[in-house]
């Protein structure tokens, strides 16, 4: 049985996210104030978290900011066991946790956040719980840490104490949301993915990466429809979708048919002597204005090979 | 609207990672067989579609690579992404490029390689702003919507593990099954590790490498290769809001498929569907939500579900079998699940199901799953 | 092929939008839509989406926007490549019979992320992959094979545009749910509104070595299903105008001559993508193009869009500004 390679990829990306106005806005009450905001739809009243720009029942434009409380009720309950990686850290979290589903008081989404309960058995739907703050906010809704439960007796006695305290809240420059857009100021955030992939050469990509590997050969397949030599060798043709019959060695010398120098690569399409098809690959040469469509060139091997297109480190003036 | 009919299907065997072909080739296997059960040529296809979820692979336009593999070279080819439900939106793609009146024969194809991407590659793409600050994962996502489920329904966790058994025993009876357990227990299932309460390990659907293809022909077209098509009489989607917290009491309303299930019935005249349905192929990723889906497709009353499973209602043997091939719960490259599910409802009706075949069907149900709430509902007859 | 009536155009202005998100920006192109088209979200039946996750950042990049295109509790199909193929598939489905009307979005930000990093994921992951190839020196060696130098990158620009296409004859209106919506309608559609009378997509092989890079044999065959289906029999003497995406510069000859118009001289009067259009938006944003013009001059016109590798994939409308009265039956052109 043939070898069969996998090719390794990783990938490392970034990108900028807009955040817009209504989540600049969020997320500037959640770091400066520790608030949360919700947006109220003018046709239906549901107060959606998170926020976004339209009610997607109603087709309404959201506008009007609703106050959300930091307290709530689960409507739905899961205690984790399987470590999943968390994006925000690139590590799997710690198991168990809890997780739930938690209606804020004041909105009409429910709100999917972390638990610090993780016994099943001291959960139920329709508890009351409430965040836990960090002490540095950063502007995520990892600011909370996490949901505790609370006894209605605390709830009541914390209740009492921030009525006494609403008066000063009031007066404080947040409470007056309801302008349209209170902070036009909008935000990007940055993140970014650093993950590997492999990829199943197949058999006929396998055959071939192992002739280069091995024996510094370069192969093509024929196709018996088109009688295309096709190069590098691949288990189909796909202009004709039959298989390719006889391999054929080609090369290893060639001609450039088509060329491109970027700032630190060169690439050519080569024509390899015997081959139908031109071989996509990395030119080097010492003076870029050597590259002309019709130069000749030779492949020169990587010393170390690994069973990969690279393995074939290059072509040069022959 | 051009009658249109499925007149063939073809799939890979599907496996936790298939090294001995490329993405390419394993649709190109699974093309071809479908073209052969046709009884057709790539020649003969006038347009194809693709469905795949991309990010799972790592990939940005997988079908400039793949498509080849699909027979894309020089043919109309677009490639449908909707999250789960891509491989059923595909099917419904390619339905209405055929009924459309321009394409006589449209092959539509879908394909994963879970094997090939990085543990939760997908999921670690999701909104940045807010899911990404308390990821729960696919089955953290499931286990929270299944408590309230659970709780209001009194289904119990029996229950659901039969419906895991019942997939896996019905799949040792599908030689392209992924997961082939014919003799799983109840008792395995639940004392299988637990992922996140009340979802077990053996509750869950597996990840697995496959492609799976059909092939549509028109009416006029359709009649003529096949002697017993499979009548596309009813596609539905319904989409709906984006974040899991929109969704409170998702699998207890399901109110996608519940809503797509209604429309699609009205247009076939279906009003006692566990009567006049013989088969149904249904997208269920986790043992409960099969459950939820009996209630949301108006196989039982609301709450009567349990009895469903626990009577065999929905067993090989029963008044409506529900997914004989094993469904998402033995199989599951995500971008071909979809059409795995049109495709089976379809083998069924054309009578090529082999030994998982459900006598005399004609009338067959095939429903697809995604994102956090999407839902189709295609309906497959022997009658135009 | 029964016409399309091209009810409604919108779209953003395109440049870098670092602080704006993606339903935000697509809200702008459909309400821009819809106000053109003097309707409601609710007249419309389903969605037809253009987007592609790598360049969004986002795994099934089309949830960001599901209720911004009116998609909750309603059919959206969501096509991962250029918006002019969305707007073909939208065609398709109301042919089909399956919606009335169909709003098609395209968006990218452009500017999210590096381009050419992003597309290096383009290519298949043997053979072409590792060599570090991308977009733009994909380009390159499309450019030196007519002897041209590497051309000139754009700078990044984000954007949405939005169509609305609908079904043009009275008796289909007929079909529709709601009678009173019907009747508003059938107004709607019998206004000038141009049609699309013929599409046509393809792709061309993937390995660049297998392709001739200057020749484009997909869209040769996407502009002859596109010419068949119009009727058309000698494009460059009856098309009035045609909207072309050159992603490059030097592309602009090699889609002319693939399209039989070489030497066209009404060919990108609106300016091309030079000033700056996102990727998978170029497409629709060329059919806006020729809708506007259209509904100031009559005329047949033709709309390209392509996305891929040196234009692996390629996609061709062709619009005309000849209405059908549902009223009388008489085609008035």
């Amino acid at each position: 049985m043939t070898e069969l390679l996998k090719i390794s990829h990783t990938m490392t990306l970034a990108w900028r996210y807009g955040a817009s106005w209504y989540f600049a806005e969020f997320i500037r009450a959640l770091r400066d104030e520790q608030r949360l905001l919700g947006l109220r739809c003018p046709i239906c009243r549901r107060v959606y978290l998170p926020p976004r720009p339209v009610c997607g029942n109603c087709h309404a434009e959201l506008r009007e900011w609703v106050e959300v409380k930091d307290s709530g009720t689960v409507r739905a309950f899961t205690i984790v066991h399987t470590p999943i990686i968390d994006p925000t850290t690139g590590q799997p979290r710690p198991t168990p946790y809890g997780m739930a589903l938690i209606q804020l008081d004041g909105a009409d989404t429910t709100l999917n956040h972390y638990l610090a309960e993780n016994d099943p058995a001291k959960l139920q739907i329709g508890m009351r719980v409430q965040a836990v703050w960090r002490a540095e906010r950063k502007g995520t809704l990892n600011d909370i840490a996490h949901f505790a439960s609370i006894s209605p007796i605390a709830e009541r006695d914390a209740q009492a104490a921030s009525s006494q305290a609403s008066s000063s809240k009031l007066q404080s420059p947040i409470s007056n949301l309801h302008s349209p857009i209170s902070n036009p100021q909008s935000l990007f955030i940055t993140a970014g993915v650093n993950l590997s992939f492999n990829y199943a050469a197949g058999k006929a990509a396998s055959r071939f990466l192992i002739a280069l590997r091995d024996e510094k050969k370069i192969f093509g397949a024929r196709c018996p429809s088109c009688q295309r030599v096709l190069v590098p060798a691949r288990s189909f043709c796909p202009r004709c979708f039959v298989d390719t019959s006889d391999w054929v060695e080609v090369g290893p010398n060639g001609t450039l048919g088509a060329f491109a120098a970027t700032d630190n690569l060169a690439f050519a399409l080569i024509r390899l002597d015997g081959a139908d098809t031109a071989l996509v690959h990395r030119v080097n040469v010492t003076n870029a204005d050597e590259l002309r469509i019709g130069l000749r060139v030779a492949p020169v091997f990587a010393e170390t090979r690994r069973g990969h297109i690279l393995d074939l480190a290059y072509f040069q003036p022959a | 609207m051009r009658n249109t009919a499925i007149i063939g299907a073809g799939q890979t065997k599907h496996v936790k990672a298939r090294d001995d072909a490329s993405q390419a080739e394993l649709v190109r296997q699974a093309a071809t067989r479908a073209l052969a059960d046709a009884g057709i040529t790539l020649r003969d296809v006038d347009a194809v579609v693709l469905a795949n979820m991309e990010l799972f692979e790592g990939r940005a336009l997988p079908e400039m690579w793949v498509g080849e593999g699909a027979g894309g070279y020089l043919k109309p080819t677009l490639k449908i992404a909707t999250g789960g439900t891509s491989g059923t939106s595909a099917c419904i793609a390619g339905y209405h490029q055929c009924a459309s009146g321009l394409f006589d024969i449209v092959l539509v194809v879908g394909w994963e390689k879970h094997s090939e991407g990085a543990t939760q590659t997908g999921m670690a793409l999701v909104d940045p702003l807010w899911d990404r600050s308390v990821a729960s994962g696919a089955v953290g996502n499931f286990a929270l919507s299944i408590s309230q489920y659970a709780a209001e329904r009194g289904v119990t966790p029996t229950q659901a593990a039969k419906v895991a058994v019942k997939a896996r025993r019905n799949a040792a009876k599908n030689p392209y099954a992924h997961l082939q357990m014919p003799d799983l227990t109840v008792e395995q299932v639940l004392n299988s590790r637990m992922l996140a309460d009340p979802v077990h390990l053996l509750d869950m659907c597996p990840q697995s490498d496959g492609a799976c293809a059909i092939v549509y022909a028109a009416q006029g077209v359709a009649e003529k290769l096949c002697a017993r098509p499979a009548w596309v009489r009813a596609a539905v989607t319904r989409h709906d809001q984006p974040y899991i917290g929109d969704l409170d009491r998702r699998l207890v309303t399901m109110r996608t498929l519940r809503d797509a299930a209604r429309a699609a019935y009205q247009r076939v005249g279906i009003t006692e569907p566990l009567k006049q349905f013989d088969v149904a192929e249904i997208y269920e990723p986790v043992s409960y939500a099969e459950l939820a889906w009996y209630e949301a497709l108006g196989f039982c009353a609301e709450g009567d579900a349990g009895k469903l499973i626990d009577d065999g209602v929905t067993e090989m043997s029963g008044e409506l079998p529900v997914n004989p091939s094993g469904g998402v719960l033995s199989t599951n490259p995500v971008g071909a699940s979809g059409v795995i599910r049109v495709a089976e409802a379809a083998l069924q009706v054309m009578e090529r199901a082999g030994a998982h075949q459900i006598p005399d069907v004609r009338l067959a149900l095939a429903t697809g799953y995604g994102v956090y709430a999407w839902s189709d509902v295609i309906i497959l007859s022997a009658d135009k | 092929m029964q016409p399309i009536t091209i009810l409604g155009v919108g779209r953003t202005d395109y440049a870098p939008k670092p602080g704006v998100s993606i339903p935000e920006m697509v809200h702008v192109a459909t309400q821009a839509a819809l106000a053109d088209a003097e309707l409601t979200m609710q007249d419309v039946d389903a969605r037809v989406t253009a987007s592609v996750d790598l360049w969004d950042g986002l795994t099934a990049s089309n949830i960001a926007i599901t209720e911004v295109v009116g998609a909750v509790m309603q059919p959206e199909a969501r096509v991962a490549g250029d918006g002019l193929l969305a707007a073909c598939h939208g065609a398709m489905s109301i042919l089909a019979g399956a919606y009335n009307v169909v709003l098609v979005v395209a968006h990218c930000k452009g500017s999210m992320g590096d381009s050419a990093a992003i597309s290096n994921w383009t290519f298949d992951p043997i053979y072409q992959q590792p060599l570090g190839l991308d977009d733009a020196a994909a380009a390159a060696l499309q450019a030196s094979a007519f002897s041209l130098p590497p051309p000139l990158e754009r700078p990044p620009a984000d954007g949405a545009a939005a169509v609305i296409l609908a079904r043009a004859s009275e008796t289909d209106l007929s079909g529709f749910r709601r009678p009173e919506r019907s009747l508003a309608l059938n107004q709607i559609v019998n206004r000038l509104n141009p049609q699309l009378i013929g599409m046509g997509w393809a792709l061309d092989e993937h390995y660049l070595g297998d392709r001739d890079l200057t020749d484009a044999p997909a869209l040769r065959d996407a502009a002859r299903r596109a010419f068949s289906m119009a009727k058309l029999n000698d494009p460059k003497r009856e098309l009035a105008w045609a909207e072309i995406s050159e992603h490059f510069d030097y592309q602009r000859v090699l889609w002319a001559r693939a399209l039989g118009l070489a030497d066209f001289s009404n060919l990108n009067l609106s300016g091309g993508l030079a000033r700056g259009v996102p990727p998978f938006v170029a497409g629709l944003d060329r059919l806006i193009e020729i809708v506007l013009r259209l509904r100031e001059k009559p005329g047949t016109a033709l709309a390209h869009g392509c996305w891929g590798p040196c234009g692996q994939g390629q996609a061709v409308v062709i619009a005309d500004s000849a209405i059908v009265r549902s009223c009388d039956s008489a085609i008035v052109r």
